[in-house]
């Protein structure tokens, strides 16, 4: 397991808004553009993010993500997930 | 001769712009931006030309494919990056003639800046130029990112070591710049990880109190881990306080301002730098 891919391509997303409009429209094309294996692409999809900073992901990357693909005002809703 | 005429080390909080009004406590608020209002006045009395403000990218400008450990704005700045921030993006004016000065020195140094020559800063930048620069008339702003953020973080020690090769690069300085730096972040905070919303005011207090004392070198010896477990990933953006501080050598920090504020997620302390007499 690597936290690169994924931190690739939570990066990418965050940093076009294209990318950000296909991973959060269509989750399963936009990462099949990263080499994710299937227990990467399930982290990502069901945005477990506890899930992917416990193997390493960065929490400022996972926040910004989260909020700038699912909205700003689920900043709340990341707390939670983080702490799950 | 260009000399360092004073030093601050303040919060670069996003939520000082971005928060929901109403969110924070109006009184611990209002004490916050009285204290950047408190720089300003202070930065204006010093007869600062050039400010050098110590920062940390939080994985926006700098993602996986390349993260620089120490970055100085040579060139063109504008900023925020960030259109959440609630800031309006503008030009920053840098003091690129200084700023071309510190790296080249620095090399000489050992420090192997990396450089920007057109960067749009975050809010570790942004959020102290729009407080405590932006009011203070010709006031020119050069940014420094340390890699303060992403694991493997920099070094406390080097943290220091570029702060001293910053304050022997002004002293060569062909120019007669009046220059503050400050060092910004911090102080707990859990930054998207587990912890979120805690504020531990006691490490607060301790990280105050070094700082109070000048102790820096107490301050270099704090481990990662231990600033991590007590503060939070956050809280290592007191490297770049170390940084500020090592640019101002002998000085001890008078505090101007302390808010532990859970509602914006952070301890925000704010001190001046002052030598001894």
């Amino acid at each position: 397991m690597s936290s690169n891919a994924i931190e690739k391509a939570l990066w990418q997303a965050i940093s076009n808004p294209r990318q950000a409009e296909l991973l959060r429209e269509n989750p399963g094309a936009y990462l099949d553009g990263f080499r994710l294996d299937e227990c990467e692409r399930a982290l990502v999809t069901s945005w477990n993010v506890s899930g992917m900073a416990a193997r390493d992901v960065s929490p400022l990357l996972l926040m910004m993500a989260y909020t700038a693909i699912n909205g700003m005002d689920k900043m709340p809703e990341y707390v939670q997930r983080i702490h799950q | 001769m260009a000399e360092v005429v004073g030093g601050f080390l303040m919060p670069h909080n996003p939520m000082l712009t971005s928060a929901p009004p109403g969110l924070a406590d109006p009184v611990k608020s209002g004490n916050v931006f009285s204290a950047f209002e408190a720089v300003s006045k202070r930065v204006t009395e010093l007869r600062a030309d050039t400010v050098i403000i110590i920062g940390d990218d939080h994985y926006t400008n700098f993602g996986p494919h390349c993260i620089p450990r120490c970055l100085i704005a040579t060139g063109d700045v504008e900023g925020p990056i960030e259109p959440w921030l609630g800031i309006e993006k503008t030009i920053i004016e840098n003091n690129e003639a200084l700023a071309n000065h510190i790296m080249v020195s620095g090399f000489g140094d050992g420090i192997d800046w990396a450089f920007a020559k057109s960067i749009t800063v975050d809010h570790s930048i942004a959020i102290p130029y729009h407080l405590a620069v932006r009011g203070v008339p010709g006031l020119k702003a050069i940014p420094v990112y340390l890699n303060a953020a992403v694991p493997p973080v920099i070094g406390s020690r080097r943290a220091f070591q570029i702060g001293e090769s910053i304050l022997r690069a002004v002293q060569s300085w062909e120019g007669a710049e009046r220059v503050v730096i400050y060092g910004t972040g911090g102080i707990s905070h859990w930054v998207g990880s587990a912890g979120m919303g805690q504020v531990n005011e006691a490490f607060d207090q301790q990280i105050l109190a070094m700082a109070g004392a000048g102790d820096v070198e107490g301050l270099i010896a704090l481990s990662d881990d231990r600033v991590l477990e007590e503060g939070g990933n956050g809280c290592l953006e007191i490297k770049n306080w170390i940084c500020a501080m090592a640019a101002l050598p002998g000085s001890k920090a008078d505090l101007i301002a302390y808010e532990a504020m859970p509602e914006w997620v952070t301890g925000l302390g704010f001190a001046e730098l002052r030598k001894s007499a």
